[in-house]
């Protein structure tokens, strides 16, 4: 009987470890899922806990998440932060993402930037068509579209990207041309 | 001894029995599980994923660029595009091997300047990739194209891509473009009772390699080499296989009684194939008595036909 009882309670200490092994690879592994998941970083500030993350630590967690991604989605957040600012209708950060010569060659200031991008949906999605690579700069072919109004006409357009580092990047895009 | 008691009992003996395995076992799960935690949490030395990289070969059986290479070949390749687009056409043909100066430019420099016109045409930017290395040769892939980050690809962009050898000599490097690769010398002189066949040397482009060679008709009478009358007149034996002469699609070869004459028989075949040419043949040696312009049938006409092969020696 107490030979019995011994291998019972064996047991259950082996399953208590077992089960406490498979709970914390679960919540690891439920981490990860939710990480590689979560490729779209906002740029709006977040709220978490009840505290609103100043612009500097956004521009940190995103950097901190991109780095860890591979250049077809760092390309995309990069387009993705650009068009944001846009939306928001924040045309100098957006304005400050150019490259120099691109801006000297068709936005010479900020007011001609924002009169054309004017023209863009007011609730842009993007959809990525194509990325290819020339040295050191990404080109991006995409359609801008209006999330809400399908009657709103498509924005096809390339786009250069030159990545200077992680989270720091010059835009320049295809003008089209009336 | 009631039931409480007998479990008691069973507890305290179950402990004593396998108390210290089970302590054990659990300061290694500890231990393991503190390892891993640690690991984890562990501040990262983040580095970003690029796939560029433009120093290491697309082909690499031919070994990679030498790190103490690296910096100069790309220092070579700035200034040597930056002269093309700048249009400082002496410069940039200076850093040309001879041989390329003369094989693609008939050393004039106009000619070069034509080319440099054509192609940089505005200003352009470039990219480069190392694509395969042979011995001291190092070629790369060069993308020339509009300066799309100041355009943003407005009004479109056509890249123009050639393959360009850097060679190493006691200054530096030099430069070979358009494909074109080098000259390797032979000393090769064949002959029998018809025909002697120098071959000279051979131009190498990275696609083709054109031997040059002296055709000597040692007899009084007509000997025909090609006429597109039997396929494969002229070949390139690479062990493997047998490669057909490019550049005699639509013409005759026929040396007159007596003559001698310098041609250019061009092969396809890849620089960095690691294939060795061992031998050219000409494989249907046609003597005639006679012979007349667009004669149709040289063999049957042929007093003598017979192949004859040419073993390359440098």
């Amino acid at each position: 009987m107490d030979k019995r009882l011994s291998t019972i309670l064996l047991s259950i200490v082996v399953l208590i470890l077992i089960a406490a092994n498979i709970l914390i690879y679960i919540n690891n592994h439920k981490n990860e899922i939710e990480e590689s998941t979560n490729n779209t970083i906002s740029i709006e500030n977040k709220i978490e806990n009840g505290i609103v993350d100043t612009e500097q630590e956004v521009q940190d967690k995103i950097t901190n998440k991109v780095a860890t991604l591979p250049e077809k989605n760092r390309m995309q957040i990069y387009f993705g932060n650009f068009i944001t600012y846009v939306e928001q209708r924040n045309y100098e950060k957006a304005y400050k993402l150019l490259n120099e010569s691109f801006k000297q060659n068709y936005f010479p200031t900020i007011n001609e930037f924002e009169q054309y991008v004017e023209k863009y949906p007011k609730n842009m999605t993007v959809d990525y068509q194509n990325i290819e690579r020339q040295g050191e700069l990404f080109i991006l072919t995409v359609e801008i579209k209006d999330i809400f109004d399908s009657s709103v006409e498509a924005i096809n357009q390339r786009v250069v990207i030159r990545e200077n580092g992680t989270n720091d990047y010059t835009i320049s895009f295809q003008i089209e041309q009336n | 001894m009631n039931f409480n008691a007998r479990v008691t009992l069973a507890i305290k003996n179950f402990f004593k029995k396998y108390g210290r395995i089970i302590l054990i076992v659990f300061i290694i799960w500890l231990i393991v599980f503190l390892i891993n935690q640690y690991l984890k949490n562990r501040p990262k030395v983040q580095s970003m994923i690029n796939t560029y990289t433009p120093d290491d070969p697309i082909i690499d059986d031919g070994g990679e660029v030498p790190e103490s290479y690296k910096p100069t070949i790309n220092t070579t390749v700035e200034n040597y595009f930056n002269f093309c687009n700048n249009k400082n056409y002496d410069e940039a043909y200076s850093m040309l091997t001879d041989r390329c100066k003369e094989y693609l430019y008939g050393n004039d420099i106009s000619l070069f300047q034509q080319y440099v016109d054509n192609v940089y045409n505005g200003k352009k930017i470039y990219n480069l990739q190392n694509y395969s290395n042979v011995g001291e040769t190092y070629i790369y892939d060069m993308v020339i194209l509009d300066d799309i980050e100041a355009t943003g690809t407005t009004g479109g962009y056509t890249p123009y891509k050639e393959k360009i050898a850097l060679h190493k000599d006691k200054e530096g490097f030099k430069i070979s473009n358009q494909g074109y690769i080098e000259l390797v010398d032979y000393n090769t002189v064949t002959e029998d009772e018809n025909i002697k066949v120098t071959v000279n040397s051979k131009d190498v482009s990275y696609k083709k390699e054109g031997y040059n060679v002296t055709l000597t008709n040692k007899t009084d009478k007509y000997i025909v080499i090609l006429d597109n009358s039997i396929s494969n007149e002229i070949t390139l034996n690479l062990g493997d296989q047998k490669r057909k002469v490019t550049n005699y699609a639509n013409a005759t070869l026929v040396l007159n009684p007596g003559e001698t004459r310098e041609e250019v028989f061009i092969f396809d075949k890849f620089y960095d194939d690691q294939k060795d040419p061992t031998e050219i043949s000409l494989e249907n040696v046609r003597v005639l008595e006679n012979y007349i312009i667009d004669m149709e049938d040289t063999s049957s006409s042929a007093d003598r036909m017979y192949g004859y092969n040419i073993t390359l020696r440098k």
